[in-house]
Order: C-alpha cells, then sequence, then structure tokens
C-alpha cells in the first residue's frame, strides 16, 4: 500500500469505517503511515456529558465527584469548582502541613537550604492534583505553574516554594493582571530569568523577552527586538534582595542599578526619573491590558480545556472576555464551559503524564502516604513530566504529539503496571469487587476504572486475556480473583481508553 | 605533527580491531553513497550555542575588543588558548577531542551559518528550522521526516528514523516510519515470560484502530517487536572510545549501538538542552563543550570506518550577540556555527564566507552568510544520495554547494 493511499485510508476510517476494518489488522502493518493528517480524537464509544466535564477540569474520574454533580448538577458544580475556596479541603491540608512542613517556612528557614526541601514542593503539587476537592483550582495551579514556568535548581529551588505559595495559588483564579505582577515580583522568577543581572551597566534580555513572548504578548503578538531591549531597560533594578539584607530573598527595587533616561515600550514613552520602578510598573500595565495578551491567554486556556486546535472563533470570543473583565479567570472558564465548542469536544485532549499519575490514584482510590508520590517518581521522571523540572521557560507542551510516540505509550503501559502493583501492595483490590467471576469482576472494573463503556469486540478481548489466569464461567478462588482483578485494572489503565482527558 | 602524519596515525590505530574483518573501503569523496546504507546524525543544540565560542574568529581585528571578557586567547602555547584552525579561526581549546578529527579531514565546520529569519525566539527559530523554511506556515512535517519519506530506499523498519529524547523532534515528523527510542536499555513492557506476552498480544488488540492512537499502539509494538530480533545486545565500545558519562554521551553510544546492530536506521535525532547562556557563559561552556566533544570523538573512534557511512550534522537554533551582556552572558543572537562530521568528507577546513565583526546584523549578532540549508542539501545530495530538495526544503532555491562533502 503505498503512502498516499494509506493516508487517504486513515482519513477515512476515522468517520465510518474504523471499527469494521481495523479488528482485523495486524500490529506490523504501520509502515508508511501517516500521523500528521490524522485528527486527534478518540474514536470510542461516547461517556456521560458528566464524566467528559469533570475529564476535563479535574485530576481524575471518581465516583464521589460524579455523584456531587448528579446531585447538584452541572452548572451549580461548575461554580463551585470556580469559587475554591467555597469548598472544605481541610482534611488535604492537614495531611500536607504534616507530610510537607517545608511549604510553610518563611524566607530566611528556606535560605538555609536544606536539600530535602526542594522536592517537598514536587511531591506536595502531586498530592495536592490527587487527593484535593478543589480540583479545578489544581488544574489552574498547574496550567499557571507552565506559563509563569520556572525550573527548581539551586537557589530557585527554594524559591520556587514562596512563587508557588504567593504568587501562583493566591491569583490562579483571580486577575491575570494580579497574577502578572506577583509573577513579575517574584524573586524564583527573578531568579531563573536573569533579571537579577539586568542592570544599567550591563542588560540582560532574558526576563523582558520572555515576558513579551511567553507571559504576555506571544511571539506573534506585535513586538520588535527593540522593544525587548527596551523593556529590559524598564526593567533594570528590579532584583533580589542580597546576604548583606535583613530582607535577603525577597523582591528588591534597587534605583542605582536602573537605568536613566526614556524608554519607549510597543510606541508608548515611559519615563518616571522620580520613581522609576514605576516605569517596569507601567510595562505590566499595558502588557496585562494589552489585546494581543488577551488572545494569547485565551488560546492557551482553550488548547487546555477543549482541543489542540481550538476554533478563531472560540478564542476571539475568549478573548472578547478577557477585554471585558479585565482579565478576571474565573469568567474566561465560565465562558469556555458554557461554549458549545467546549461541549463538544470530548475525548479530544491526551492526559499528559502528571495527569495520567494522578488519575491513577484518584482511579485506584491509593489512599495518601508520605512516599508514595516518590514512588511513583521515577516513572513521572522517564515520562519527562516532573513538576517545576522543565528547563525551557515555556513550560511543559499541551498538545498530543508532545507526549504520545511509541516510545511514551511503553512507559505508559509500564507506568500502568507500577500504578496497580502500588495499590496492591496497600490493598488487595479484589475484595472492593463483589463480581466473582471473570465477566463480572471485567464488567465491575470497568465501571469503577472507565465510567464508560468498552466495545464488545475490547471487551471479549479482555475476558479472553483474563482466561490466561482463572477459568471462565465459574466462581473464583480468592487468589485468582486476585490476580485477575491485578491484571485486568493494569490492562484497562493501560487501554486507550483511559489515555483521554 | 603534520596533518599527514595525524591522519595515517588515526586510521591506523582507530581501526586496530576492526581491520581484518571489514571490507576495503575506497570512496571517492565525490561519490553518491547508497542511502539505505547510510545514517545521518543530527545533533540540535538547544537554546541558541555561541557559535564564536566554539570557533573563535581571532584574525578578526575586531574580535579581542568587542568580545571583551569572553574573548579567548589567540593560539600559542599555554593550554587555554585557541587551537589554530586555519590562521584565521582557532578551535576553543574545551574543544580538543575534537582537533585530530579536523586535522584528519574528517570534521568540517561552517560559520556564520544558520537561519534566515530575524527571530529571536528559541521556540520560533527551532519549530522553523526544523521545519526546514525560513518563514511561518502551514506545514506540519520537519525537513527530515521528508526526507525519509522521499528517499524510497523500500526500508520497512519503524527504526528508519530515530528520536532520542522524549518526544519526537519537529524534524523528524513526517508521513514515514520513525520512533522516539529514549533508551535501548530495557526497552519494552516490564513484566516478564508469559505475562509478558499476554499483554503484548492483548494490547496489539486493544490498539488495533486506524485511529491517532491506535496506530501509535502498532508503532509501539512494532517496535519492541524489532528490537527483541535485533542483535543489539552483542554491541560493543570499540577502537577504546570512551563516551562521557553524560545523557549525550549515552545518547551517542546507542546511536552507535543501533548502527552496529544494523538496524536500518536512516536518521537519528539528539538533543542537547542547555546552550541559553545569559549568564556566565565562559564557566558553563566549561561544561557544555568538552561533553559535545568527548560524546562526538567517542562515537566516531568507536565507530571507526563505519564514519564511511555516517554523517553527524551539528546544530543549534542561533547563535548569540557579539558583545556580552552585564552578566557574562550573551543574550539572543543570530548567526553561529555548525559542524559536520563524517569520514571522508572534505573536512579541516572553515567554510562560509566571514562577515566581519565590524558589519554587525541586528542588535548586534553575527550576520548570516551560509543558510544551514546549503550545507543540509549537500550532504542529503552528496553522502545520502537524495535529489528531492524541492520536497526536503521548499521554497529554497539551492545556492551552489560549498564542496563539504
Amino acid at each position: 500500500m503505498s503512502a498516499l493511499s494509506r493516508r487517504e485510508f486513515g482519513v477515512a476510517t476515522l468517520t465510518t469505517l474504523a471499527l469494521l476494518f481495523s479488528r482485523t489488522s495486524s500490529a506490523s502493518s504501520s509502515s508508511t503511515i501517516s500521523f500528521t493528517t490524522l485528527s486527534i480524537v478518540a474514536n470510542l464509544d461516547p461517556a456521560s456529558d458528566e464524566f467528559n466535564l469533570l475529564n476535563r477540569i479535574s485530576f481524575g474520574v471518581t465516583d464521589q465527584e460524579l455523584n456531587t454533580i448528579r446531585a447538584t448538577g452541572t452548572s451549580a458544580y461548575i461554580e463551585q469548582q470556580l469559587d475554591p475556596l467555597s469548598i472544605d479541603d481541610s482534611q488535604l491540608d492537614a495531611t500536607l502541613s504534616e507530610y510537607f512542613p517545608a511549604l510553610a517556612l518563611p524566607i530566611s528557614k528556606l535560605l538555609k537550604r536544606d536539600k530535602k526541601i526542594p522536592s517537598q514542593l514536587r511531591y506536595a503539587t502531586a498530592f495536592r492534583a490527587a487527593y484535593s476537592r478543589r480540583q479545578l483550582n489544581e488544574v489552574m495551579v498547574d496550567f499557571w505553574s507552565n506559563h509563569f514556568n520556572i525550573y527548581q535548581q539551586g537557589l530557585t529551588g527554594f524559591l520556587k516554594i514562596i512563587d508557588d505559595r504567593e504568587v501562583i495559588r493566591p491569583h490562579a483564579m483571580g486577575y491575570f493582571k494580579d497574577l502578572l505582577f506577583a509573577s513579575a515580583h517574584s524573586p524564583a522568577m527573578l531568579l531563573y530569568l536573569d533579571n537579577h543581572k539586568n542592570t544599567k551597566q550591563g542588560g540582560n534580555e532574558n526576563y523582558a523577552r520572555e515576558l513579551l513572548e511567553l507571559h504576555t504578548l506571544g511571539v506573534d503578538g506585535g513586538y520588535t527586538q527593540e522593544d525587548v531591549i527596551q523593556v529590559a531597560y524598564c526593567l533594570t533594578g528590579w532584583t533580589v534582595a542580597g546576604k548583606k539584607s535583613t530582607h535577603q530573598g525577597e523582591f528588591v527595587f534597587n534605583s542605582r542599578r536602573h537605568k536613566k533616561g526614556v524608554k519607549t515600550v510597543l510606541g508608548e514613552a515611559i519615563h518616571f526619573p522620580d520613581d522609576p520602578i514605576k516605569e517596569g510598573e507601567r510595562v505590566l500595565e499595558i502588557l496585562a491590558n494589552h489585546p494581543a495578551t488577551a488572545r494569547f491567554i485565551s488560546k492557551k486556556l482553550c488548547r487546555r480545556f477543549v482541543s489542540d486546535t481550538p476554533s478563531n472563533t472560540l478564542i476571539e470570543h475568549i478573548a472578547s472576555v478577557f477585554i471585558q473583565t479585565g482579565g478576571y479567570i474565573p469568567d474566561l472558564l465560565r465562558a469556555i464551559f458554557n461554549s458549545s465548542e467546549f461541549r463538544q469536544s470530548a475525548d479530544q485532549k491526551i492526559r499528559r503524564p502528571f495527569e495520567l499519575m494522578s488519575s491513577f490514584i484518584r482511579s485506584l482510590q491509593i489512599s495518601p502516604y508520605k512516599n508514595l508520590i516518590q514512588k511513583m517518581n521515577g516513572m513521572l521522571t522517564i515520562l519527562d513530566q516532573v513538576p517545576f523540572r522543565r528547563l525551557s521557560p515555556d513550560g511543559y507542551p499541551d498538545k498530543a504529539e508532545d507526549w504520545i510516540n511509541s516510545n511514551a505509550l511503553i512507559n505508559r503501559w509500564n507506568f500502568a503496571i507500577t500504578a496497580v502493583n502500588l495499590k496492591f501492595k496497600q490493598k488487595n483490590m479484589s475484595r472492593l469487587i463483589s463480581a466473582n467471576t471473570i465477566e463480572g469482576i471485567v464488567d465491575e472494573l470497568v465501571d469503577r476504572l472507565l465510567f464508560r463503556p468498552l466495545s464488545n469486540v475490547d471487551r471479549e478481548t479482555i475476558i479472553a486475556f483474563a482466561q490466561n489466569y482463572a477459568p471462565q464461567n465459574k466462581t473464583l478462588k480468592a487468589k485468582q480473583k486476585r490476580n485477575v482483578t491485578l491484571r485486568i485494572s493494569t490492562l484497562l489503565l493501560a487501554s486507550p481508553y483511559y489515555q483521554w482527558r | 605533527m603534520t596533518k599527514m602524519t595525524r591522519r595515517t596515525f588515526l586510521s591506523t590505530t582507530a581501526s586496530a580491531g576492526l581491520i581484518s574483518s571489514l571490507p576495503q573501503v575506497a570512496i571517492a569523496n565525490t561519490n553518491i553513497l547508497n542511502n539505505i546504507n547510510h545514517t545521518l546524525v543530527c545533533i540540535f543544540l538547544r537554546g541558541g550555542a555561541d557559535g564564536l565560542h566554539m570557533v573563535a574568529p581571532y584574525g578578526d581585528r575586531y574580535y579581542a575588543n568587542k568580545r571583551g571578557n569572553l574573548a579567548l586567547n589567540p593560539p600559542s602555547q599555554s593550554n587555554d588558548s585557541l587551537i589554530d584552525l586555519d590562521g584565521f579561526f582557532g578551535l576553543n581549546p574545551l574543544l580538543t577531542p575534537l582537533d585530530s578529527i579536523f586535522q584528519t579531514n574528517d570534521l568540517a565546520i561552517v560559520h556564520a551559518t544558520g537561519l534566515n529569519n530575524d527571530s529571536h525566539s528559541h521556540f520560533d527559530a527551532q519549530a522553523l528550522m526544523e521545519a526546514g523554511v525560513t518563514q511561518k506556515n502551514k506545514i506540519n512535517t520537519g525537513w527530515l521526516g521528508r526526507y525519509l519519506n522521499s528517499n524510497q530506499s523500500q526500508n520497512s523498519s519503524v527504526f528508519k528514523g530515530v528520536s532520542k529524547s522524549s518526544r519526537l523532534q519537529t524534524a523528524l515528523k513526517g508521513e514515514s516510519q520513525v520512533s522516539v527510542l529514549n533508551d535501548t536499555d530495557n526497552y519494552g513492557i516490564k513484566l516478564s515470560g508469559k505475562n509478558k506476552n499476554r499483554f503484548e498480544t492483548t494490547f496489539a488488540s486493544l490498539y488495533s484502530s486506524s485511529s491517532w492512537l491506535g496506530l501509535q499502539g502498532q508503532l509501539a509494538l512494532d517496535s519492541i517487536k524489532q528490537l527483541k530480533t535485533s542483535n543489539l545486545n552483542q554491541y560493543s565500545v570499540e577502537n577504546n572510545a570512551i563516551y562521557p558519562q553524560s545523557s549525550f554521551g549515552k545518547d551517542m553510544m546507542q546511536i552507535a549501538q543501533l548502527i552496529k546492530s544494523e538496524i536500518p536506521m536512516e536518521a537519528a535525532c539528539v538533543d542537547i538542552n542547555g546552550w541559553d547562556m545569559h549568564t556566565n557563559l565562559s564557566s558553563r561552556m566549561k561544561i557544555a563543550l568538552p561533553d559535545l566533544a568527548k560524546g562526538l570523538a567517542a562515537f566516531y573512534q568507536d565507530l571507526g570506518e563505519k564514519m564511511q557511512k555516517v554523517t553527524v550534522v551539528v546544530m543549534t537554533e542561533f547563535g548569540r550577540r557579539i558583545q556580552p551582556n552585564g552578566s557574562g552572558g550573551l543574550d539572543h543572537g543570530h548567526g553561529s556555527a555548525l559542524f559536520v562530521l563524517g569520514k571522508n568528507i572534505n573536512g579541516g577546513r572553515v567554510y562560509g564566507d566571514w562577515p566581519g565583526l565590524d558589519q554587525l546584523y541586528g542588535p548586534g549578532d553575527l550576520a548570516i552568510s551560509t543558510d544551514y540549508r546549503t550545507v543540509l542539501s549537500e550532504i542529503l545530495v552528496k553522502r545520502m544520495g537524495n535529489a528531492a530538495l524541492e520536497t526536503v526544503f521548499p521554497k529554497f532555491s539551492i545556492p551552489d554547494f560549498l564542496g563539504i562533502c
């Protein structure tokens, strides 16, 4: 079969023929296929609307949350999630302060640089994703942590804890402008992107460029190389207090390092000789209110919540809400969730590794214990999505093609094996299953883990697989039931059904 | 030591253990090699590697002055001075392992080269360069992906193109068989015996649909199967090569392993991160450059005569500003240097017109005198035997080749 005919074939099967033909094709037939022309969509029997919503706005669907949605109705559920402080999360908070006390340490204590501290933030972040009841808030924390990416290394490893506590979390569901201002005053950010070295004696464009390109306007947002230089001038002296200061590790504006003179940014002259910190502040204001920023942020949010390729119509609509509301994040999210494009977008986003990990924990109901995330962390390293360990300032990407490939899929399968083994070490999961036959166990596990039906062919395949471990149509002995439950759970979590969000 | 003696010395030592088992290799420089047996290894220095710190134009009379405290010492007897290449350019002594390969004429350097686009964005510049174009357009494939698809080598291996990374590089995207192979060690499903086979069989069924994800699953299972039947485990490092203990060293060793296993790999991509040196460039290069040079030299040595059929290219999205910023670093720039490595190329020379440091480009950058695609085109045509350049580099009218190979 030539490359071209396969290509046409691939597109055609997407619509109607898929299941008929493909079930008979062998695994070795994948040569000269065209991934670039295939749509990123699951092709599965549809799941419920409640499932689709939860799957998109949380770190993994659970029975408990599905019941809540069904009890309150979708709109009320969304409203509650948009107002995270209205949701009681005290149980998680208590666990966090017991397991990860470093999160609450003042700067002075963090600066003692106990080597065990930076990883506490990574583990706590995974804990929150898995166990917080404020799921949408955690999703937004993840979104903004990547948008304002900081790589934990050396001193930023410690100061990122402050950034998480005082920049990202307080503003994740607030106004974009406040978030931007907080980030520009964040010691971890200024160190990570070298603005502490940006002085009148010698500029450093690193932060200024990424502020324009990655944090606000976007690379096509209409700025020039000269704008980058001028923004860098405005931000000279924005630095972190050093060892001699009583405010060591905190943001400080050093006016002696500030470059004098008039600056011009995006056509606007900026000059506050009597209060030069205002020059940087004015830049942030211009950027926060710029229509290119509204569009750039809206596009990223749509990519996170709708699909890898959201329509321009939707992006423009969300951008207009951004402008109307002064960039109030809950309003942007509500507008996305209320759009028809969102409602029709089921199964178009791939779970990224971090989302996969939290979903595993939530689906399998693995109970929190201190070393849990540490145990899973190795897999997250292989899958290349350890929180706050993205070296490049663009943060982890959010498109399917960045996370699915031959090697990544094998890693995902192995991750499912790891997660299920972990659950069984904690608790023999088969005791939670009431069924005692292979078919019964398959159906019950599908309900518990997937919340959506298997196709008949896949169901038969899995039942046939289970017969390797126990006889069919018989009541299973405890040991057989345990073995079958373990194997089928692994298979379901590694299956195509589980890879979508 | 003269060039000739260096060359003789290397060719006898490098292939000592191999020479008896190898067929006589006598390929003239101008020969077009059989593409099926040739492998192109593309190393991308992510972040914008500073070309002037790798290969310094010490003969440019503005060099010392414009580079300030980042200027390297002109060639002399001392250890920290540049290694002279041609009386004008000098190799950073941190790249010393590359010197003997250059002297053997198996390493060519192109300077003042890169992407003809004024973007100073890492992400835009990388995307454009890997797509093989200079302006944004709707192309969603990469130049290597299109190359693999156009060379009609009857090669049905899923490892026709290999990404040594956790994700597929843009350059490899296309309609051909490319696999991500992050690590050849323990590749596959982490189960044993019957369980492993049962899972593989069941996955083959669950992932049998012709959807995007289904096809990825089939590719994954194929890749397991093909690696299992290869002689990957018979690999040994030869010719006393020593790979650096780094992720780059491991990547290069595993690429050598794949080549020696006779897996029909026609292109491989490797990334090295961390070249975005806005501060303390000098000290950061002390780690980055030896790693690069040792990894390349070990690979060259390990493969020995097999380097006849292997070409390595080292490139980056842009160079950096000529003048240091206030923190011993360099902000984003334009032109940089590119390396080509392989036996029987016309190495031992620094190619490209030198724009001169008196005439800087844009905000103070090195101008580009050679489009990077000129170099890649020449390699594709002369080393890989591929003439479908209009597919690989659309809208690029090929200028005269530099004569690198």
